[in-house]
């Protein structure tokens, strides 16, 4: 699992990117806005699920309820 | 163990460069990212340690509640500079300075017990003197 999840982000990233910088040249710039939206809306999803995994497994930890 | 660490903390630094370039707002995605996987490879190890410690406490006789509340004055404290960073590299220090004086009110507030249990142990020895 562990770092994976890093490659899977960069590779959405520079995917959305390059998506948003095809779609600027052939001038479908709001498309292109909706495809870069896209691609940060799945990967604050990916980083917030990371996120609750982490909260929780401190909280076990330390016992911080 | 060690060296898994230094790996991902390279991959991570090099990713968010690159994702810099192309795209500021994936850095600091890349960030957190980065930031959860060291501390999940770290919180393994850790947790071993937390063991081992609670039961030289339970051995010295102290109190539970007194190791109990130390533990989650460590926790907050990891927890709060954990996020408070995070801001500070997404270049909102002033949100990160925010963070930082709400973790210490709580922890503020959980030694507040501790301070009192010491107030009643003084108390009572001053008494039997």
């Amino acid at each position: 699992m562990d770092f994976s999840i890093l490659l899977k982000i960069a590779g959405i990233g520079i995917l959305t990117a390059f998506i948003s910088f095809i779609l600027k040249k052939s001038d479908k710039d709001e498309i292109a806005t909706f495809a870069t939206l896209a691609g940060l809306i799945l990967v604050i999803l990916l980083i917030v699920d990371m996120l609750g995994g982490l909260f929780d497994t401190i909280k076990s930890i330390f016992a911080l309820y | 163990m060690l060296f898994k660490l230094f790996a991902i903390g390279i991959i991570g630094v090099i990713l968010v460069l690159l994702l810099r370039t192309a795209k500021p707002e994936f850095a600091v995605l890349a960030t957190i990212a980065t930031g959860i996987v060291l501390v999940i490879v770290l919180v393994n190890s850790l947790s071993g340690a937390v063991v081992a410690f609670t039961r030289i406490v339970e051995k010295s006789g102290l109190p539970e509640g007194i190791f109990a509340t130390i533990l989650k004055i460590i926790g907050i404290g990891y927890l709060t500079e954990y996020s408070a960073s995070i801001c500070e590299d997404a270049g909102c220090a002033s949100i990160a300075q925010k963070l930082q004086l709400g973790g210490k009110l709580v922890i503020f507030m959980l030694a507040i017990g501790i301070v009192t249990r010491l107030v009643d142990v003084v108390t009572s020895l001053a008494e039997t003197l």
